[in-house]
């Protein structure tokens, strides 16, 4: 409980981050924090934080809720599938898989807001997108060496 | 089996989101929805006191570094100084801006009131401002808003005490404009970046970077003759119908701090 709070700071903290720091392409720092967490303390406790994460992001658009709450849920699936079939997790790993996860997370938001809204992002420049993943991957690697999941092996996923 | 059970769990899950979306997408969002991000929005508008009291002592640091070791206590202050005229400096900016607030009268709309903007969107597919004012202030979904350098965004959800702006530059956001010389038409799209297109606006159409862009009105939201922006590129290719504008917001999008609400 104390590491979900923990985690949870760090991600109100990462949202406003990104909506003061950032004002036209974001990273999505919540992302790697919802990596780190599963890859940390396993997938069930994973999706209660992917859960209550993406509830707030969707809430902060006041659009509608649970795109983004899928998004994270299935990034913690993701995460934790892709843990037990790795035998090794550097950063180089981590990296790529922050990449696939942001991806993910873009392809799912998207679908649930264009089906379920009557919002289109037809109009949306690739370059936003190819941007935000980018700079997810590089902020992952920032983060990597604070939330190194290798230190102690004890707690990592399986 | 843990394989099975963890993708039994992950179709439960994914069951249980797309009836809550497909609930919300018939009967609209729910009141509540802003309650689990307040604490982002507290945060938000602590860090950015924090932030601004950051750059403010670096600021003033930069200011007095250089000068001598044996003028320490002149530079100390100097700083106190620069640390106080920065903070007229400051208020007088304020002042300017407001002024400007209040001597914002459009033709053709009424003034609502003036808001300032508190928090912004932290995820990448909106563009939302959110500002102090809701429906306790007559705000209403909708209405627009602007500052005297140009037009913002429209509102788009309203609490008692809050209301989010979606801003021109969303890809959701549609203006009905006109090239002020030119007197063109065209609708105004956001890119999801820091700028617009102007779409619909056919190839024979005289239309030259540097043109003004202004709301026409047509689009029975914003009142005729606001500044939208600048025409920054024209590029027109054999195979499309229409012209390719890039526009510029008047307002530069990430430095508004304070806007008035507006209704036709």
């Amino acid at each position: 409980m104390k590491a979900f709070i923990k985690y949870l700071l760090l991600a109100l903290v990462g949202m406003s981050l990104q909506s003061f720091l950032f004002r036209t392409v974001k990273p999505d720092l919540i992302i790697i924090l919802v990596c780190f967490y599963t890859l940390r303390y396993g997938q069930f406790r994973g999706i209660s934080y992917g859960a209550v994460t993406g509830l707030i992001l969707d809430s902060a658009s006041g659009f509608i809720i649970g795109p983004n709450i899928l998004s994270k849920i299935s990034a913690v699936f993701f995460v934790s599938f892709i843990r037990r079939k790795v035998f090794f997790w550097g950063p180089v790993f981590n990296i790529l898989m922050v990449l696939a996860v942001s991806l993910l997370d873009i392809l799912i938001v998207r679908i649930c807001l264009e089906t379920f809204t009557v919002i289109s992002y037809s109009s949306r420049v690739p370059a936003i997108t190819i941007m935000q993943v980018a700079l997810t991957s590089v902020f992952s690697l920032v983060m990597y060496p604070f939330f190194n999941t290798e230190r102690d092996e004890g707690n990592i996923a399986g | 089996m843990f394989f099975k059970k963890s993708l039994f769990i992950f179709a439960v899950i994914t069951l249980l989101i797309f009836l809550l979306l497909t609930y919300q997408s018939i009967k609209g969002n729910w009141h509540l929805l802003g309650i689990p991000s307040s604490p982002v929005r507290v945060i938000s508008h602590g860090s950015s006191t924090v932030i601004n009291k950051v750059t403010d002592f670096f600021h003033a640091y930069i200011l007095i570094i250089g000068t001598g070791e044996e003028n320490r206590k002149l530079r100390e202050r100097i700083g106190m100084y620069e640390q106080e005229k920065n903070r007229y400096i400051e208020t007088e900016n304020e002042n300017k801006r407001l002024r400007g607030l209040l001597d914002l009268k459009p033709a053709g709309a009424v003034r609502v009131s003036a808001a300032e903007v508190f928090a912004r969107d932290p995820a990448n597919w909106f563009q939302i401002l959110w500002i102090n004012k809701g429906s306790n202030d007559d705000i209403k979904r909708d209405m627009i808003a602007v500052t005297p350098a140009g037009i913002v965004g429209m509102i788009h959800n309203v609490y008692v005490n809050r209301s989010g702006i979606l801003l021109i530059t969303d890809v959701n956001s549609s203006v009905a404009v006109r090239i002020q010389t030119s007197r063109v038409d065209g609708i105004l799209q956001g890119r999801g970046g820091g700028s617009c297109f102007l779409k619909y606006v056919q190839k024979n159409s005289d239309v030259r970077v540097g043109d003004k862009v202004v709301t026409s009105g047509l689009d029975g939201l914003y009142p005729e003759g606001l500044l939208a922006g600048y025409v920054t590129s024209v590029r027109s290719g054999d195979k499309y119908l229409f012209q390719e504008i890039e526009v510029e917001p008047a307002q530069n999008i990430s430095t508004v701090e304070e806007v008035v609400i507006l209704r036709r």
